[in-house]
């Protein structure tokens, strides 16, 4: 025995003795990987998280309240800033649930319109994330694809709509206007793009080792707690779930287009990006029918802007990009909802997020919240 | 809302019958609107109802908050819930009175009721009696009031009229 250790220096080299506490980290609410304005405060074991609480309401702007407030032709602008990738598909079930109150019959032309935008919007919104994933885990190339590639949707919309995001294009039995001229020649060849770009960005990081390595078995959602939480979109369907509300409900004329429901198998954060991209190609074959299918017709059923809402309620739903978009609408038969509850994708989404950091490692954290795909306007409404 | 049972032919006649079954005069009415159940059961009977619900295969909780009606004096706490098998959806319905509205809490049968209690507690100010961690979710900590109820008035619209009036006058 040495001098020191009969002074008792050593006695606590034992790693029973050494006392870590746990640590707790902040991320956020200024973060590249959240996607606004969302905060994480994880409580740390060393490397591993041991518990961990989204803390949300940053962007909270209390739509439900304003909503209360204004006419059907303000809603709509006001619901394109929800999530704002995918503002078509926002205001797009609100007009659904105006008009099934009111018994307005929308002309077909105008459904088949919504349909073609609704997924060009989509393809935008998937590109995107695919590409911003990639940044998520370090691969620098891949937003500057995904930024890219959005473009094109968003150039159609923009010549359709006059803006890129927030298009505010549909109305209380139809649609703003008819398409421009020229617009059925630039299509075909975007989507012959977006078909090749979808072979490209699976072979783009899922032949990558690094990716693939970062990503299986990563963030493995189960089936029954996606169910309980009320997860939705790709993120429930990468889990095995063939939920789809373009299957299940009736609206747009969806179940008259042919295309599938693509499920993923494990679940994981591979899975997820998997999905997002096989739902591109579906998504450009609907666009492909619904252009055959685009007949010629009125667009509107001319609905002025006094428009009341008849007394009732109802709840519609619709398959946007990040998961299920659904309004809750009570009419007292005034121009304003008396109360409109707001159902978004992102908002039951992320509410697995504890679940999901619980025993996992501080760098792939980063790789879930990529995952999950969530904007975090969609998320505090 | 009445009594009114769902047509035979309707695919929630079944549910309809399953609910009665077990719940018996907790139903204070039901009816079908667009295709969804509508069930309104006494604030006690929330949990049991869900509860019920679970086993009758209605396996996801889409989402649940609150409607005030200052004019009846009460608070209505509402839940939807799905069934991913049978294309399903029900509502389940409780009505508080505003001068205590409390309700007891549903995350003991669907975990993922919790977000959506907390955000219903601090909107509308009902509390949720069992709830493991009722905070605030959405709004920050300096802010006073709930926001959703009727009496909260959005003071700018108050203090100026929207412009849009004046057109259509």
């Amino acid at each position: 025995m040495t001098d020191l250790q009969t002074k008792g220096y050593f006695t606590a080299t034992t790693e029973r003795d050494i006392s870590t506490g746990d640590m707790v980290l902040n991320i956020g609410p200024q973060h590249p990987s959240t996607h606004g304005v969302l905060r994480v405060v994880v409580r740390l074991d060393g490397e591993r998280v041991v518990e961990a609480e989204p803390v949300l309401g940053y962007m909270h702007r209390a739509f439900e309240k304003l909503a209360e407030q204004r006419s059907p032709l303000q809603n709509t602008a006001l619901f394109n800033r929800l999530d704002w990738i995918s503002g078509f598909c926002n205001e797009v079930p609100y007009c659904i649930a105006c008009e099934k109150l009111a018994g307005i019959e929308v002309p077909k032309r105008a459904q088949v319109q919504r349909v073609i935008l609704f997924e060009l919007t989509r393809l935008a919104s998937h590109s995107l994330v695919c590409g911003v994933f990639g940044l998520e885990l370090g691969a620098l190339t891949a937003p500057m694809y995904g930024y890219r590639d959005r473009e094109y949707a968003l150039d159609l919309l923009e010549m359709v709509t006059g803006q890129r995001m927030h298009t505010n294009w549909s109305r209380i039995g139809g649609v703003k206007e008819d398409f421009p001229e020229g617009f059925y020649e630039r299509v075909p060849a975007i989507l012959e793009y977006y078909r090749t770009r979808v072979e490209q960005w699976l072979g783009f990081l899922i032949d990558n080792d690094v990716f693939v390595e970062r990503t299986r078995g990563i963030g493995v959602l189960p089936q029954s707690i996606a169910l309980e939480y009320g997860v939705s979109g790709p993120n429930l369907r990468a889990s095995g779930i063939p939920m789809d509300a373009r299957k299940e409900e009736e609206y747009l004329g969806y179940t008259d287009y042919d295309f599938d429901v693509p499920v993923g198998e494990f679940g994981d954060c591979f899975d997820r990006y998997v999905q997002r991209v096989r739902e591109m190609w579906e998504s450009c074959n609907i666009i492909e029918q619904a252009l055959d299918d685009l007949g010629p017709g009125p667009i509107n059923t001319g609905v002025g802007r006094t428009f009341k809402v008849p007394a009732g309620e109802i709840y519609v739903r619709a398959e946007g990009p990040r998961g299920e978009t659904g309004y809750y609408l009570i009419s007292n038969g005034g121009r304003e909802p008396y109360r409109l509850k707001i159902r978004t994708g992102s908002f039951s989404n992320i509410s697995v997020l504890p679940y999901l950091l619980k025993g996992i490692y501080v760098p792939d954290i980063v790789a879930i919240l990529g995952s999950l795909d969530f904007v975090v306007g969609d998320v505090d409404r | 809302m009445s009594l009114e049972a769902p047509a035979e032919t309707s695919p929630l006649a079944g549910v309809a019958d399953e609910l009665r079954a077990a719940l018996g005069d907790s139903i204070i009415a039901m009816d079908e609107i667009w295709g969804h159940l509508n069930v309104r059961v006494p604030p006690e009977k929330r949990p049991e109802t869900l509860a019920v619900l679970k086993t009758l295969g209605f396996d996801y909780y889409d989402f649940g908050c609150g409607v005030d009606w200052p004019d009846e004096a009460v608070l209505e706490v509402f839940d939807n819930v799905f069934s991913t098998r049978q294309n399903l959806r029900v509502n389940v319905k409780c009505r508080v009175p505003r001068d205590e509205p409390k309700v007891p809490t549903a995350t003991t049968v669907y975990a993922g009721s919790d977000w959506h209690e907390r955000e219903t507690w601090e909107l509308f100010g009902i509390v949720f009696v069992g709830h493991p961690r009722l905070r605030r979710l959405l709004l920050a900590d300096w802010q006073e009031g709930f926001p959703m109820r009727k009496d909260e008035v959005l003071r700018p619209r108050v203090e100026k009229p929207w412009p849009g009036e004046f057109f259509e006058a």
